[in-house]
């Protein structure tokens, strides 16, 4: 009944597999904290968690939650787990956010002693406890090799039934969970559809329930549909990129530049169908992100279409008549490469002749890895109500990442970032994050362009279910212990 | 019965001269497309993209806001570089490789028809997928991608037709007045070969479009912005359900060249082949 | 006549090994890691993580240590196992080229079934309007890429008139008249660009055979038109469509990389382009291995065919 847009890897709980990958754990395993109607975290197995001191958290577990086998869950599954996370071995994706976990201390078989290496805003270890990647296993499971492509023992809502390779993955009801008389259904079903075109036909002949990721080009279409609701949220943008090292983007007023000569009201319109805003500044000042603490409308306005500024700019740099340059970008994904020619008709229209360079993705990720690229388009999505999600992007003290800005080290804003992420101070870690943006604008080692809207499709038949906003919108399927069919 | 002669004759040259002022009419669009296009093929304007036809875009806007028409009289001169490019390799290389691998025994047999049989093994996209992705996109990358994967198949029709007459009278007797090799190949063989060659070719010149548009499908056509019909097909694919005039337009276009170049083929083969002469 | 065969056999299992090391290095030429596609896009990976994982697919040994271990995987009938998925590739291969074959032959049915007729009816009425009916249909056919008659039957049959299923696909042993009626779109598909082939290749053929003296000479001595034609002509104008067959049949299963892509259906070739996708390398090597396989031993039987149907060609 869900359709998927890719099939999902092997489902490792602790290693990121993209969305649709998520969907499937976190209705199998259990996490700590979760996120539920509102965008709220609340607790999962936890029942009760006090702060001790800064870097040690008490913690008693939820009694009477038991494995799919029926086994119950104990403080020895999460320390496993924990454990498991940290331990380089097992290539956990979050292995870097949860360094500053020293260890658990197991008192009894629901207490257990979180001991932390540095203090961590609380809210900040709640939400990264509630990731699908900070799955509780069952230790005893575990003592035998498993093969996670085929199965699973979790203490979530469902259970993991069958897979069949490319077509489908299909759950079943938990019946020794947690809530009394959840979940509802009986079986989810997720059918694999790499294709739009197909995904969309599916939902509206009625043989799937929910397209999590609708195409901006059927939302139109789909909403004029009677049996279908459609929510939305901004979530993820573009950005744009550059090779900080070598010219004509190691000088800062070049990149400026082409953050004047976009047009990004083009881009919402043409990749996102006008689904989608402009960034005209820090990725904090989003219009999606008022009412939350580290809203910053501070920096909105910066960037607006302004060639004759890119053309001074570039003029003062030293490239009066521009320059040739070749733009990466991803041909699988429409958005990328509609972008990439929307940057590059900018520039040609102030004098300069740009290349656009379509690559298949796994090209595109190997080329930017290697930072082999002048400037690229990228697609960015926070992971967290947190500002700490800039750490993935813009954070220069880890290895060549292809979304990151190429030949990238700004030691004042790495310390910024350092600095805003240890503070337990809602306030205090604004202001350092506002200081960082406003940094971020003026180097500008890479210029974010315009957020994007995420549609869910479902059919109004589906109930309970709700799109969760922001960045929760990937763990939307956690609701799915609370949905039934009419 | 003289009359009805040169009627029939006048028909068949009317055939040739018909289909070939349409191919003729395509080549001078592709070469002076700033004559034919209304406007510019890469203009744009996101506020007006993907309407159907109008006064002001006779063939409506693709999801920039760009008119189609106009990308389709610019798109005439990569296309057609595409098709000919290929084709063109294919044609040397596989009547090449073809005619050595059906005239001779033994290892000059085995080896050109074995190495085309291991390039027919790999899919033609997933060969495409490959070979673009190390070479990177472009033109002529393009070209000499869909023209390596048709060496092996017109390499494989002209092994057979080679096949069918290396033993006739006609090459025996070429033979007997003590030709060499090459001379055999050329004088004997290949104006014999020449009817399946030319309705491949000409089968390939439209299918060479294709491949194009089904790489451009997957995000590999030609890099952007120059237009190509291939790509046009590709990309106005994803938005057949908001407009369909991005996916029709180009693919009437190419059918129409597709069919004038399959109908001159067969014209030029009748013209060429004696023996057809009098057929019927 | 049997040393040949033999003789051929053996040289085809040799060619799909060098076909299957070749797949291998071109997959290895491309730019890309299968580590950091398997570990998601949008997140940023550990490169400690990154090393690990690669050890525990074997990616850190040298590429011809890799090799190796796959040929000699081959004695075995190991083709190793997917990254993706951890599944024994041979186990995928057995999954999903049945799914292949239903739609590559069912395909090449409707295709050789409406398209020799066509062809013949073509050039029995060349240059008159059932001759350009017939190659208007062959020219839209070669024009028409398959993702939009794919896409266009979806809509048309699948969403609008909901006669067929839009896509997915039930095996015959669950439900076959389920089976049946997914089939139906996906073979439509294939077929119409078969059609078109075959159909000017037998308008051709058709065409040189009819003009060659001895079709002639039978017709001068007064034999029977459609005898003439069906008996004479149509015998030996067939030859080469059989050789089109046989190339066709083969690369077919690679054609259907698309037509599996659009009616989302799991067969081989949607492994494969995944593979190559997401550089799961021991897929990839097995799928195009398998390919190769057959594609071999069809134009082997193809070229038997050949001789047998043509008695010009003679094999020694």
């Amino acid at each position: 009944m869900w359709g998927f847009e890719v099939e999902p890897p092997p489902l490792d709980p602790h290693r990121w597999g993209g969305t649709d990958s998520a969907t499937v754990i976190v209705n199998v395993y259990s996490t700590l904290f979760k996120w539920t109607y509102g965008e709220k975290i609340v607790n999962d197995l936890v029942d009760q968690w006090t702060m001790v001191s800064p870097t040690e958290y008490r913690v008693r577990l939820r009694r009477g939650v038991r494995f799919h086998d029926g086994t119950p869950l104990t403080s020895a599954d999460v320390e496993y787990s924990l454990g498991r996370i940290l331990t380089p071995a097992t290539g956990a994706t979050w292995r870097g956010q949860l360094a500053i976990i020293r260890r658990v201390e197991v008192i009894d078989d629901l207490t257990f002693r979180l001991h932390l290496s540095a203090p961590i805003a609380p809210d900040l270890l709640r939400e990264l406890l509630s990731m699908p990647h900070t799955a509780i296993l069952s230790k005893r499971w575990m003592a035998q090799p498993r093969n996670f492509a085929v199965e699973h023992m979790g203490s979530g809502p469902f259970k993991f039934a069958e897979r069949r390779h490319g077509i489908s993955i299909l759950l079943e009801r938990n019946p020794y969970y947690y809530e009394e008389g959840r979940p509802y259904l009986n079986r989810v079903l997720f059918t694999i559809y790499p294709d739009e075109e197909l995904r969309t036909a599916a939902l509206k002949t009625g043989v799937i329930h929910v397209n999590h990721y609708l195409p901006w080009k059927d939302i139109e279409t789909m909403s004029k549909d009677p049996g279908i609701a459609i929510g939305m949220t901004d979530w993820a943008f573009l950005d744009v990129t550059f090779n900080v090292t070598a010219p004509p983007f190691n000088d800062r007023r070049v990149r400026q530049a082409v953050g004047y000569a976009v047009n990004r009201k083009a881009i919402v319109d043409a990749a996102f169908f006008g689904y989608g805003a402009p960034i005209t500044g820090g990725v904090l000042s989003g219009a999606h992100f008022k009412g939350q603490w580290y809203y910053n409308p501070d920096t909105a306005g910066y960037w607006e279409y302004n060639p004759t500024r890119a053309r001074e700019l570039l003029r003062e740099a030293g490239y009066p008549n521009c320059f040739r340059a070749t733009i990466l970008t991803s041909g699988d994904h429409h958005m990328h490469w509609v972008a990439a020619e929307i940057v590059q008709a900018g520039l040609n229209a102030i004098g300069c002749n740009i290349s656009v360079d379509k690559r298949e993705w796994g090209t595109r990720v190997a080329l930017g890895n290697r930072e082999q690229y002048q400037f690229a388009i990228n697609g960015k999505g926070p992971f967290l109500s947190d500002p700490d999600f800039y750490m993935t992007w813009y954070y220069s003290k880890l290895a060549p990442l292809y979304h990151r800005p190429a030949g990238y080290n700004f030691p004042g804003l790495d310390a910024l970032l350092e600095r805003a992420r240890s503070l337990t101070d809602q306030k205090e870690r604004l202001a350092l994050y506002k200081q960082f943006e406003q940094e971020f604008l003026k180097e500008s080692p890479a210029i974010p362009l315009v957020f994007r809207t995420q549609a869910t499709a479902y059919r109004k038949k589906v109930r309970g279910l709700e799109v969760l906003r922001g960045p929760g919108w990937p763990l939307t399927g956690k609701l799915l212990e609370n949905v039934w069919l009419d | 019965m003289v009359m009805a002669l040169t009627g029939r004759r006048l028909r068949r040259r009317w055939r040739l001269v018909a289909t070939g002022l349409v191919i003729a009419f395509f080549l001078l669009v592709a070469f002076l497309p700033e004559v034919f296009a209304p406007r510019s093929p890469t203009a744009f304007d996101t506020a007006r993209r993907l309407e159907g036809p109008s006064r002001d875009f006779p063939f409506g806007t693709d999801d920039l806001g760009r008119d189609i028409l106009s990308r389709i009289i610019h798109g005439a001169r990569p296309s057609l570089i595409i098709a000919f490019g290929a084709v063109g390799i294919a044609v040397v290389g596989g009547v090449t490789l073809g005619m050595v691998g059906g005239y001779y025994r033994g290892l000059w047999e085995w080896l050109p028809m074995r190495l085309v049989d291991v390039m027919l093994c790999f899919p033609p996209i997933v060969l495409a997928i490959l070979i673009v992705g190390f070479l990177g996109p472009g033109m002529a990358n393009l070209v000499m991608v869909i023209g390596f994967l048709y060496v092996s198949r017109m390499a494989r029709v002209v092994h057979g037709a080679t096949l069918s007459i290396r033993d006739s009278d006609y090459v025996e007797a070429h033979r007997a007045v003590g030709a060499g090799g090459a001379r055999i190949l050329l004088r004997g063989i290949l104006p014999n070969i020449m009817a399946p060659v030319i309705v491949q070719a000409t089968l390939m010149l439209g299918t060479a479009i294709l491949v194009e548009s089904g790489l451009s499908f997957l995000g590999l056509g030609v890099p952007p912005p120059a237009p190509s019909w291939g790509d046009m097909i590709g990309r106005g694919r994803t938005f057949m359900l908001n407009s369909p005039t991005g996916v029709v337009f180009p693919s009437v276009t190419l059918m129409v060249v597709v069919l004038a170049f399959n109908l001159f083929g067969d014209a030029l083969r009748d013209h060429l082949d004696p023996r057809l002469r009098g057929a019927r | 006549m049997r040393a040949y065969v033999a003789r051929r056999v053996v040289t085809a299992l040799g060619l799909t090994v060098l076909v299957g090391i070749l797949a291998r290095s071109l997959i290895h030429l491309l730019p890309g890691d299968p580590v950091s596609l398997i570990l998601g896009s949008e997140t940023a990976v550990d490169p400690q993580v990154l090393r690990t994982v690669r050890a525990q697919l074997g990616l850190d040994r040298p590429v011809y240590a890799q090799v190796a271990s796959w040929i000699g995987g081959l004695f075995r009938l190991d083709l190793g196992q997917a990254f993706s998925t951890g599944q024994p590739v041979i186990e995928i291969i057995a999954e999903t080229l049945p799914r292949s074959l239903y739609i590559v032959v069912g395909g090449t049915l409707v295709g050789t079934l409406l398209g020799i007729p066509l062809g013949v009816i073509a050039a029995l009425h060349r240059n008159r309007p059932l001759d350009w009916i017939a190659s208007g249909i062959a020219a839209l056919g070669i024009s028409t890429p398959v993702f939009v008659v794919g896409t266009l039957l979806v809509l048309i049959f699948g969403v609008e008139l909901r006669w067929f299923p839009a896509s997915g696909y039930v095996g015959f042993s669950e439900d076959p008249s389920a089976f049946f009626r997914r089939l139906t779109l996906p073979v439509t598909t294939l077929g119409f660009g078969m059609l078109a082939l075959i159909e000017r290749m037998t308008r051709s053929t058709m065409l040189e055979v009819l003009g060659q003296d001895y079709v002639r000479t039978a017709r001068s001595k007064g034999l029977d038109r459609r005898r003439v034609v069906y008996r004479h002509a149509l015998a030996n104008a067939l030859v080469p469509v059989v050789a089109l067959v046989g190339v066709e049949l083969g690369t077919l299963l690679g054609r259907t990389v698309l037509v599996e892509y659009i009616f989302n259906w799991p067969g081989m070739a949607t492994m494969l382009l995944r593979a190559v996708r997401f550089r799961d390398y021991a897929v990839a090597q097995g799928i195009v291995l398998v390919i190769s396989l057959i594609f071999i031993f069809v134009n082997l039987l193809a070229d038997l065919l050949y001789a047998l149907l043509d008695p010009r060609i003679r094999y020694e």
